[in-house]
């Protein structure tokens, strides 16, 4: 039962302040999928993810990860933060940024080993950075940062993977290899959530969907929950350019 | 231009007069006292530039996590805010007492960084007028307390007012073994946290998403910033110490773009900031020490400028 619903959410409240962003998420997310969370902006997709992971401090409900609250489960979680809230002048090279992923499984005090350098350096080759391996990060492109964040994430070796806008800035070329290795953890049995806006590739990127505008409007596998009923929900009188798309 | 010109001599003047020199406490001339600075047999010397090598390798340390945390200014306004504190552990029993001296300035400037955090958090200034409204209050505070205890009998004769500018020349052996010991502390915890306080520096989300403790290494690094002014305003006061936390930091990440490399590049910049201006200070007449060593380590920070500007030190250069 554990394994088969890596994430259970019951009855979360997630606030900043005093208003809360999201309210009354139930959510029982299940193992080995993509799942995507698409909702407008300022939905708290963002948020809900935040929250799993204690980085929103205030929430009633109950969380489990595996089982377990976050402060014992954290070792089962991977985590791609957006590019945009990082500093790229910060004096770290690629191959520093990868072996970040490695630390939480060193623990304190202990520096890394022969071992995980070796698995530093095959991550970067995974999302084909080894030439890039020694560049300062800021020398790299939207699309490079984002496959640097990728390999970091590989390196955590994590069975739940919590992913905020992988594809965002980033070209048709590198959408396509995010997503192969994506879809490769999850052929590994890992469940990916993945916080993705971009409505007119979400029934190729994801096997399962979670719908959110403060609450859960709907959540299910993408075939049954990708409906335009559901999407006008979703994003309320916003939806007709997206109608117009799929006329076309 | 003018007016420049003319404030400029009057800061300059206000400096001579306020800043202490390890060179006037002789009439020897300039090569002589350079000799007695290099052969290192003084133990008046011996003190002073063993004083300001830990001062170096303590401020290069810990400046290079300010300023790759974007935190420059608020080791300024945490210098400024432990000046009360002086004056109020000189005033608890009336001694120079570099321990009484020391817990007044760290209770000082703790109670300085919990306004800094509570105005942000219920506030909407922004983290400049804080830190501005932080540093300028409990600095006025300080010369207040100051002043006020020039004018008590024993008050006069406390040499407080020297902790404005600094005075190398007044170390003692206590100091000594106070700035040693708080070096070592510091060297200890970032060598252990090393990997965590990188983590969480570059990217605070992903840190704490692996199970990191949010206030654990932010209060560990607040406290090791906190013992690195106070052990470091005998020698340069509180107006110039963020510069030795700042400049030489500044300078290293000119040089390279690595932050283990950073901090050694910091560390070797602020001793030899701290050291060639002590030697200047000491072999010519009317220079003072602490200003001098942060002039010293702004000109090996041009220096540096100018030849990674041309893309001769670094292989990457930053645009």
């Amino acid at each position: 039962m554990i394994k088969d619903y890596p994430l259970v959410i019951e009855n979360l409240t997630a606030s900043y302040d005093k208003n809360p962003v999201i309210s009354n998420i139930n959510l029982k997310i299940p193992s080995g999928n993509i799942v995507g969370i698409v909702g407008p902006n300022g939905a708290g997709k963002s948020t809900l993810i935040k929250s799993v992971m204690g980085l929103v401090p205030k929430y009633t409900g109950k969380i489990y990860i595996f089982g377990q609250p976050f402060q014992k489960a954290s070792k089962y979680i991977g985590y791609m933060p957006q590019r945009e809230n990082i500093d790229w002048d910060f004096p770290v090279n690629v191959y520093d940024v990868v072996m970040m992923g490695r630390y939480q499984k060193l623990g304190l005090f202990k520096k890394p080993k022969k071992a995980d350098r070796e698995f530093v350096d095959a991550c970067i080759e995974k999302v084909d950075l080894t030439a890039f391996k020694n560049h300062q990060i800021s020398n790299l492109s939207g699309g490079q940062q984002q496959r640097v964040f990728l390999a970091r994430a590989l390196a955590q070796e994590s069975d739940l993977y919590f992913m905020d806008e992988p594809f965002a800035g980033v070209d048709a070329k590198t959408e396509r290899a995010i997503m192969g290795v994506l879809q490769e953890l999850r052929d590994q049995g890992k469940t990916l959530i993945v916080i993705h806006h971009d409505l007119a590739t979400v029934k190729d990127h994801f096997d399962y969907l979670v719908l959110i505008n403060h609450r859960i409007i709907a959540s299910g596998f993408t075939k049954e929950v990708f409906t335009i009923d559901n999407l006008e929900k979703t994003y309320g009188g916003n939806l007709h350019i997206f109608r117009e798309q799929k006329s076309q | 231009m003018k007016r420049i010109g003319l404030l400029c001599f009057f800061l300059l003047a206000f400096h001579h007069c306020q800043a202490a020199k390890i060179g006037d406490v002789t009439t020897l001339n300039w090569q002589e006292q350079a000799l007695r600075f290099i052969t290192f047999k003084d133990p008046s010397l011996q003190i002073v530039i063993l004083g300001v090598i830990i001062l170096g390798i303590c401020c290069g340390l810990l400046g290079s996590f300010l300023i790759v945390r974007k935190k420059a200014l608020f080791s300024d306004a945490l210098s400024h805010a432990v000046l009360p504190g002086i004056v109020i552990g000189f005033l608890w029993n009336m001694q120079k007492k570099p321990l009484s001296l020391l817990m007044g300035a760290v209770v000082s400037g703790l109670i300085g960084v919990w306004v800094i955090y509570r105005l942000k958090k219920t506030t909407v200034l922004k983290d400049d007028s804080i830190l501005g409204l932080v540093l300028t209050g409990f600095y006025a505070l300080g010369i207040c307390l100051l002043t006020m205890l020039q004018n008590v009998p024993i008050g006069h004769q406390s040499g407080l007012d020297k902790y404005l500018f600094g005075q190398a020349a007044a170390l003692s052996w206590e100091d000594i073994k106070w700035m040693t010991s708080l070096t070592i502390v510091s060297i200890a915890m970032i060598w252990i946290f090393y990997k965590e306080l990188l983590v969480s520096s570059f990217d605070p989300e992903f840190a704490y998403s692996t199970g990191l403790n949010k206030y654990f290494l932010d209060e560990l690094l607040l406290m090791l910033v906190t013992f690195t002014i106070v052990i470091s305003i005998k020698a340069v006061g509180v107006v110039l110490v963020s510069a030795m936390l700042i400049i030489p930091s500044s300078t290293a990440l000119l040089l390279t773009n690595r932050l283990h490399k950073v901090i050694l590049f910091s560390i070797g910049i602020g001793i030899l900031s701290a050291v060639i201006g002590t030697f200047l200070s000491f072999t010519m007449h009317n220079l003072p020490t602490g200003p001098f060593m942060v002039i010293t380590g702004a000109t090996i920070f041009i220096l540096t400028f100018l030849m990674t500007f041309k893309g001769k030190l670094i292989r990457n250069p930053r645009s």
